[in-house]
């Protein structure tokens, strides 16, 4: 046996210098993995975050892009005084957020505790509900926005039951509702299949014993599995806050914020004033606030994830 | 003494940080004239004119393949070393696509369509290349001088028309006829009066049972609107110097858009129906009359539709007024090969060949004269009930067309009216929202620096 091998063998009188050096190859290796990763971050998150604060104190000449001046906090003083959109969009985006977090987390966690029940087509009943997350946004905003329309699929079906037709799009009361279901159709899938992962995780003998000592499906859902899976759902409602907030499409192809504003929501706001009203600085100043919004929901729900830890 | 040499070191330090600042200044103001003069050199001149061996340039289109893919299939046949690919984007998105792509002094493209009323806006921000000097001359006596007009700015020449276009009154001959309702006619003379054609739909509505009595085209949009607008009283909505002042709430505004709006409220217009599929409503015989382009009369005798054409109608006691200009094209102020874009801009605009293969498949009022008549008279030949339509086009691009107001701020005007105006189809109070459009204006204007 080598002087190495031996010394291998016995764990003994191995020097520490070559420990320290396989620990620093580790950490040189390690920091090498991470640093395309950061370097993306860098690149992608943080210094445009960073070149939108800073655009934020400025304001571009509307026909020479390259000329800027120094307003300091004038962008902000306009968006919260003087904007006709901009606090109307944040209503609505917030009013949004709300009602489809609610119905979708319901929906997905509804369909989740189904689909993890045995029955008979269960695997196939999953993939067509999460059919839609793999069709492009963009094409089912058209294909519902057929079927919203006033002569369209659903009014049809609302005459056959004797039902008054209803404006859905065209109207200002029904139109964010509209997009509700349509953002619920595409995204229950998908959510759904993260708590039907966490509800594979929850130990089977957990839920023997609680059925052993008596608690019937219903005591069982509420006292055993909706407290082990709250990471799951907690994950589901922060990253289906930050998506909806981010909501696009459906505005962009169907309503163009309308009708009277209805479905402005803050994407839409901000596409709007830099590439329609060429206002770059004031789409910057909105982004900024965007992120601090987006920030404080995901720090207030990680806290009091953590709070009931 | 002690400090002498520190004093005199820094005193040295101070003059090199002086003379630095000074080199820099200096060399920075040279830079800058350097830089203004490279600048006034490439708006004198066009680029690409040492290119030599073949090129591809690229087009950024729009709308409809068929609008330009004729004519580039006919230049590229005709033109191997300079080779043109189009890129077709809706024309919803044109405007975002090319104001982001032009900000960012993109020069993967060479030709872009130009939309006239954006003229003003484009040319300020320098997102469309000067064509003054290349096309004074050429131009002349061969494009309509309303077309031309449409995309000068400050006096200069930035784009080339290609189309011109006016809005017309489509009926449904078999409907009427069995309504018993006597056809509007096509003369401009003779036009017929908003309040009428109204009472007519809602006459063939009632005894026919159709859907609808009219649709409109492009309904959503203030090119469509503005005719009506205007033919109630109302002035173009934006006025003062560089038509920089929004006036869009007042009385004739309130009523022409009441009216509008009243349409919709009353289901003689489609409400719920994007106005991309209207003239499916007509088509498909859901409404017996269509307020539309000129480009729509081919389309139909395709489609072997029985139709007859009538003069845009006029409010009663009002006067006539059409819209004008169509897509044009300019060269994007990046391009390396502006040289080569601007023989296909001259072929196109300025020549019979051109005209004619543009005018192939898309067949709008072409802006190009040398072929405009002979391009009518072939839609007027096409039709069993069209005689007049020659004509009517000829009449009302010369003497009922109105631009739209060249303003720099024309893009967040239109915006805002598109939508106040869906707000109204969709049933909200006209005046309400035209009060909020005109705040709406004031307060997006007082940003324009």
């Amino acid at each position: 046996m080598s002087e190495v091998a031996r010394q291998g063998a016995s764990g003994q009188g191995t020097p520490r210098k070559p420990d320290n050096a396989i620990k620093w190859g580790d950490a040189v290796t390690g920091y090498l993995l991470a640093l395309p990763a950061v370097v993306a971050l860098l690149y992608l998150r943080v210094i445009p975050a960073v070149d939108a604060l800073w655009e934020s104190f400025h304001q571009r000449s509307l026909f020479d892009q390259t000329q800027k001046m120094f307003v300091g906090l004038e962008n902000y003083v306009f968006l919260f005084t003087q904007s006709p959109t901009f606090l109307q969009s944040v209503k609505v985006t917030l009013l949004f957020v709300v009602l489809t977090v609610a119905v979708q987390t319901v929906v997905a966690l509804a369909l989740a505790v189904l689909f993890t029940q045995k029955g008979w087509g269960m695997s196939f009943w999953r993939t067509l509900v999460f059919l839609p997350i793999t069709i492009p946004t963009a094409v089912s905003a058209v294909v519902w926005g057929t079927a919203f329309r006033g002569d369209g699929i659903i009014n049809g079906f609302l005459l056959r039951l004797g039902l008054d037709p209803q404006p859905f799009l065209a109207s200002s009361s029904q139109a964010l509702w509209s997009i509700t279901i349509l953002a619920s159709w595409i995204g229950v899938g998908y959510w759904m299949v993260f708590l039907i992962a966490g509800l594979k995780d929850i130990p089977d003998e957990v839920k023997e014993a609680a059925s052993l000592d008596g608690a019937g499906a219903f005591r069982t859902f509420f006292s055993i599995t909706l407290p082990l899976l709250r990471r799951p759902l907690a994950f589901v409602v922060v990253a289906n806050t930050v998506a909806n907030f981010l909501q696009f499409v459906p505005a962009a192809i169907l309503t163009q914020g309308g009708p009277q504003d209805s479905t402005r929501f803050v994407m839409y706001e901000i596409y709007t004033q830099a590439y329609v009203q060429g206002d770059v600085s004031l789409a910057d100043t909105q982004i900024v606030l965007v992120l601090c919004v987006l920030l404080a929901i995901v720090a207030v729900q990680f806290r009091l994830l953590k709070a009931k830890d | 003494m002690k400090h002498s040499p520190t004093i005199t070191q820094t005193s040295r330090s101070k003059m090199q940080a002086t003379l630095a600042v000074a080199r820099l200044t200096v060399a920075a103001l040279a830079f800058t004239a350097i830089s203004a003069s490279v600048g006034i050199a490439q708006d004198a001149a066009l680029t690409g004119a040492d290119v030599k061996g073949p090129v591809t340039l690229r087009m950024v289109s729009c709308c409809k393949p068929t609008y330009f893919g004729p004519a580039v299939d006919e230049w590229n046949k005709a033109n191997p070393d300079i080779k043109i690919e189009q890129e077709v984007i809706p024309f919803a998105q044109l405007n975002d696509i090319l104001e982001s792509r032009l900000r960012s002094q993109d020069s993967t493209f060479d030709i872009l369509i130009v939309d006239p009323p954006r003229t003003a806006a484009f040319a300020a921000k320098r997102y469309l290349k000067d064509l003054t000097a290349a096309f004074t001359d050429k131009v002349k006596d061969k494009i309509n001088p309303e077309s031309l007009n449409a995309v000068t700015f400050q006096n200069k020449l930035y784009a080339i028309p290609v189309f011109n276009s006016t809005q017309i009154l489509i009926y449904n001959s078999d409907m009427l006829e069995k309504a018993g309702i006597k056809p509007p006619s096509i003369k401009p003379e003779e036009r017929t009066t908003w309040e009428q054609v109204v009472a007519d739909a809602k006459t063939v509505k009632e005894k026919l049972k159709v859907e609808y009595g009219i649709g409109f085209s492009q309904g959503q949009s203030y090119y469509q609107l503005q005719p009506i607008i205007m033919s109630a009283g109302g002035e173009t909505g934006l006025s003062g110097p560089n038509n920089l002042t929004p006036n869009v709430n007042n009385d004739a505004w309130k009523k022409a858009m009441s009216w509008y709006g009243g349409l919709f409220a009353t289901g003689i217009a489609p409400r719920g129906v994007p106005f991309t599929q209207m003239d499916a409503i007509f088509t498909s015989g859901k409404a017996p009359f269509l307020a539309t382009s000129t480009d729509r009369v081919r389309e139909f005798q395709k489609q072997n539709l029985k139709f007859g054409v009538a003069a845009f109608p006029k409010f009663a006691g009002g006067k006539a007024y059409t819209p004008c200009d169509s897509f044009a094209l300019g060269l994007n102020p990046y391009s390396k090969h502006q040289v080569q874009a601007a023989k296909f801009l001259e072929w196109i605009g300025t020549t019979k060949e051109g005209g004619f293969a543009s005018a192939a498949e898309s067949p709008n009022v072409p802006a190009n004269l040398l072929i405009r008549d002979e391009v009518s008279m072939q839609m007027e030949k096409a039709g069993t009930n069209l005689t007049g339509l020659t004509d009517l086009i000829k009449f009302e691009t010369s003497n009922t067309c109105v631009h739209r107001p060249a303003s720099v701020a024309y893009i967040q005007f239109e915006t805002a009216f598109t939508q106040k105006n869906m707000d109204i189809v969709n049933g909200a109070d006209a005046a309400t929202s035209l009060d909020a459009m005109q705040n709406q204006l004031k307060t997006d204007f007082s940003r324009i620096r």
